[in-house]
């Protein structure tokens, strides 16, 4: 199959999704190929992977202690509806 | 079954998944208060659809559907006015094009040097200055790591919205955050 190559800006728009995986494996092709030989949008693509990387540690730094949990999950079972028909499979 | 047995049944399946359930709800609200009312809130209606659940399947994706959903829907109330998305002025590359201008290139690793003066607190604000629509697709796809097709499945919406929200969520977090190293100066 013919691959033509991908211009800067046809590259860039595609970057996010270059990113996050979402691209199919022809335009993943398109962009490497594209990356390999141009130093401006290698050098953007680094920036952003990176940014990336970072940006979702950050995010995921979130703290839930066991006790938190704990004292959470005593607080939902004492909520949920007793006295309903809850219909279920059994 | 009866009722006590289908609570015990619902707690077993809730309990591997409430750790994420609180961290999910902690990224989408402002403060600890709110998101452990809202993960109460959504565990409560879970319970209550716990029937529609088909055993085997993804209790997690199931479960956070509903919470996301009803995070949304009780903002979408609390909002007398559509919440505005002033993103236009908003340059693709924000971040790298900002960094360039700065002088941060020429350094080694400089997404790394903008993202060590960010801390939890300046994350927490970046993404609660996001419309709660784009925060909702920004925590699944950045804290859970979902791919598109799963949070368009969660928040029953289009993949090109998804793409959409989510392209425009990160312009705005990158430009919220590039704002807070600059004030930290």
């Amino acid at each position: 199959m013919f691959l033509s190559l991908l211009t800067c800006k046809e590259t860039l728009a595609r970057l996010d999704d270059f990113l996050d995986r979402e691209l199919s494996a022809r335009e993943v092709t398109l962009v490497q190929r594209h990356l390999k030989i141009c130093g401006h949008c290698s050098k953007i693509y680094a920036f952003e992977a990176d940014f990336l990387r970072e940006l979702k540690q950050k995010v995921q730094h979130v703290e839930t202690s066991d006790e938190n949990l704990t004292g959470l999950m005593d607080r939902i079972r004492a909520a949920l509806p007793a006295d309903e028909s809850i219909a279920s499979e059994s | 079954m009866n009722d006590s047995a289908v609570a015990q049944q619902f707690e077993q399946h809730l309990a591997p998944i409430l750790s994420t359930a609180l961290r999910v709800a902690l990224r989408l609200t402002t403060n600890r208060d709110d998101a452990e009312d809202l993960v109460q809130d959504a565990s409560i209606q879970a319970f209550r659809a716990f029937a529609s659940f088909t055993p085997g399947t993804n209790f997690r994706a199931w479960f956070l559907k509903i919470l996301v959903n009803r995070f949304l829907n009780h903002k979408r109330s609390d909002n007398r006015a559509p919440q505005s998305v002033p993103l236009d002025d908003i340059t693709d590359l924000f971040l790298y094009e900002h960094s360039r201008r700065a002088g941060l290139l020429r350094r080694d690793d400089p997404a790394a040097l903008v993202m060590q003066k960010i801390d939890g607190a300046a994350i927490h604000a970046a993404l609660n200055a996001l419309p709660d629509e784009f925060r909702a697709v920004a925590v699944l796809y950045f804290l859970e790591e979902l791919p598109y097709e799963a949070i368009a499945e969660v928040l029953g919406c289009p993949l090109g919205t998804v793409r959409s929200r989510l392209h425009r969520a990160r312009k705005q977090l990158q430009k919220s955050l590039w704002d807070l190293t600059q004030e930290q100066k």
